[in-house]
């Protein structure tokens, strides 16, 4: 594994992912299906390595803003840039595809269609979090170039609506929907707090759980990188996770810090790690 | 002044089984979408076998139509296993076209069954022309479903700016969430949405905290269950951007369902493009009612006219109020105005009937007489799936469907 790679929020968030040997991704405008603060690079030049998320659909009066944003991240200097839109592959030209990352959260569960986004020219390939470890270890085996997110709420949902501000018009409740991260859904027969977060074009929920590999990094190895989720997660808590993945693929014991971090960050769990979903 | 295209498009239909795909060819559909046992979203739809398959194939020739065949998982390892004979038992089935979501499915389609149409499916949220364009030369696919997503004026620079032709969905349940990126189902019921098992979470009940306070009481509990689609009211503009598909989802739906909204459409579509103008109020009202006829959820025009609102969700629990018709039976026989039919729903002496017939205007009559099977005149019949004999005014021919109007 060459790099392990984490969304943040801000220039500080960004600098502590620095130290703990990561590269910091941060989410351009409105363009990331994430939680994490928007960063603007045409007001703040990033001194250091970085990455930027831009993985949402976009629509068609969108197309322009999206390609110069995309544009704008390139000049800026990104290493990578994350999207899930194929309308990116229609003007980015050869150097700007070794940069791009396909990363449509749930899309790519299999080798064929890894390799199907690789022969595209682009940098790299995402692959779904809701795999088995073994299905994981077969598509990094099989592929070059892949990334596997190992940490973080994992992304439920996308809706293009708002529906926050839906079910506050409804019912006429007092709250400020848009850019909230303080909100949470929880179904009504359940325990479990599902982050949700809106902005101006879509709504997102998140799992309650936090996703964690601390125990299967070792075994996911030939992925090329991994991607920490900083959505919902407290600096300490990313930086954290950041510097023991690194530390672990670098052949040290974090035994200790791992145990200290479940017991400060309650839910942690393997996701479908070792259970498979049903049909 | 230039004049306005009436182009007639494909009316696609959805069939969970052989019955539900004869009966959305007798009622007007152009094509229709099936699922094999493998490979296919929906996985509780009594899908299709290979035989099964090949008979709805030699139906639908029969009848001028053609079969599509949903291949749409987000396909594991695992499910590769015997694709490639599959894809090639279909093309010699005489299938017209895959409906397939994994790019390297499309490619493997064009490389082993090259005569199969392949069909982008609205899982890869097709939002803009840049994007179904280079799908189109990535893939070498022959048509582009558009995600639901899309407006209106999405749709129409989409379908000018592509060299293939484009679906677009016009009635039926619709996903909240941008299809193929939802797992809410994954989180709650372990069911992986994206190869056939949602349990359709989004259509639960949530309490919304913030800050751990709790911001709504037991009567306004959020819930993003989307109303389902209707899209009468912009099918003109639709047909007028140059859809070529207009699509019906649901292949979970009852023959009765199937029959309604095709009928429906097929008579608003033809009135449509025969005519070469918009239609009155009146008469898109009349085929709204029709359209409506089936369902038992509300409906909005989708995000066509704009990305959806508080209107697009549907707040309170799904109750018998929300059902306007009831579908009474399928047609056994008719002879010198007495027909026989095997029953769904309560009927009573004195209820308006209506006859839904394939290819003709429903017809209504008021029931005055009926027996059961021994010949014993009732007043009611109250048990489903018995055969009861009824007096009507006209022929009727045998597999029409009866309803009533509960409002």
């Amino acid at each position: 594994m060459r790099q392990i790679r984490a969304g943040v929020s801000d220039i500080r968030q960004a600098e502590g992912v620095l130290k703990a040997g990561g590269l910091p991704v941060f989410s351009a405008g409105n363009w990331a299906m994430n939680a994490e603060t928007a960063f603007d690079l045409r007001e703040t030049a990033v001194p250091f390595p970085f990455g930027v998320m831009m993985n949402r659909p976009v629509s068609e009066s969108e197309r322009d803003k999206f390609k110069d944003a995309v544009l704008l991240a390139d000049r800026a200097g990104a290493e990578v840039i994350y999207f899930s839109d194929p309308a990116l592959l229609r003007f980015a030209d050869e150097a700007l595809r070794r940069k791009c990352i396909y990363c449509p959260e749930t899309l790519v569960t299999n080798s064929r269609d890894a390799a199907f986004w690789l022969n595209q020219g682009i940098g790299g390939v995402s692959v779904s979090p809701l795999l088995t470890r073994e299905e994981t270890a077969e598509i990094i085996h099989n592929v070059p170039h892949a990334e596997i997110t190992i940490h973080g709420h994992m992304l439920l949902s996308v809706s293009r609506r708002r529906l926050l501000s839906a079910w506050r018009d409804h019912y006429g409740i007092e709250f400020e929907p848009e850019g909230n991260r303080n909100l949470v859904l929880r179904e009504t027969t359940r325990q479990e707090d599902m982050p949700v977060y809106e902005n101006d074009v879509s709504t997102m929920i998140f799992s309650d759980y936090i996703f964690e590999s601390f125990d299967v990094i070792r075994d996911l190895q030939e992925a090329e990188t991994a991607f920490v989720s900083g959505s919902f997660l407290s600096s300490e808590a990313l930086i954290e996770a950041v510097r023991i993945y690194n530390s672990i693929i670098h052949g040290n014991d974090e035994t200790a810090a791992v145990r200290a971090y479940r017991e400060n960050n309650a839910g942690c769990c393997g996701g479908y790690y070792e259970q498979k979903t049903i049909l | 002044m230039s004049r306005r295209r009436y182009c007639k498009p494909e009316l696609l239909a959805p069939a969970g089984d052989l019955l539900r795909c004869k009966t959305a060819i007798l009622y007007g559909a152009d094509a229709v979408y099936l699922g094999g046992r493998k490979y296919s979203l929906r996985s509780r739809a009594s899908n299709f076998t290979e035989a099964d398959i090949r008979e709805a194939c030699a139906f639908a020739e029969e009848h001028g139509a053609s079969i599509h065949v949903t291949v749409n998982e987000i396909p594991h390892e695992e499910d590769f296993d015997g694709l490639e004979a599959y894809l090639k038992f279909l093309e010699e089935a005489g299938v017209r076209a895959i409906i397939a979501a994994s790019p390297s499915i499309m490619v493997l389609s064009k490389q082993v069954a090259p005569k199969l149409e392949v069909h982008c499916s609205t899982q890869l949220s097709i939002t803009n022309s840049e994007a179904a364009q280079q799908m189109i030369e990535m893939t070498g696919c022959d048509r582009v479903v558009l995600a639901r997503e899309c407006t209106m004026e999405d749709v129409k620079k989409i379908t000018s700016a592509v060299s293939r032709p484009v679906e677009a969905f016009i009635h039926g349940g619709m996903c909240v969430n941008y299809s193929g990126r939802c797992t809410l189902s994954n989180r709650m019921t372990l069911r992986d949405a994206n190869r056939g098992g949602c349990a359709q979470s989004c259509r639960w009940h949530y309490d919304v905290l913030e800050n751990n306070r709790l911001l709504n009481s037991e009567e306004t509990l959020f819930t993003m269950g989307s109303r389902d689609m209707m899209a009468m009211p912009v099918l003109e503009e639709l047909i007028q951007a140059g859809v070529a598909s207009l699509k019906i989802e649901g292949r979970m739906k009852t023959e009765y369902y199937v029959a309604s909204v095709v009928s429906a459409y097929r008579h608003l579509i033809d009135e449509l493009c025969d005519r070469e103008e918009p239609l009155s109020e009146s008469r898109l009202a009349y085929h709204r009612k029709e359209a409506e006829a089936a369902e038992n959820r509300m409906t909005w025009s989708g995000n066509y006219p704009g990305i959806g609102g508080e209107s697009s969700i549907i707040y309170r629990a799904h109750t018998d109020a929300d059902v306007n018709h009831a579908f009474l039976g399928t047609v056994i026989s008719c002879t010198d105005g007495v027909l026989e039919l095997e029953t769904r729903n309560p009927i009573d002496i004195n209820d308006r009937i209506e006859v839904l017939e394939p290819g003709k205007e429903n017809r209504s009559f008021t029931l005055e007489w009926m027996c059961d099977s021994e010949g014993n005149e009732i007043e009611k019949s109250r048990i489903p799936m018995r055969i009861i004999r009824m007096k009507v005014p006209f022929e009727v021919a045998s597999g029409a469907l009866l309803r009533k109007d509960l409002k």
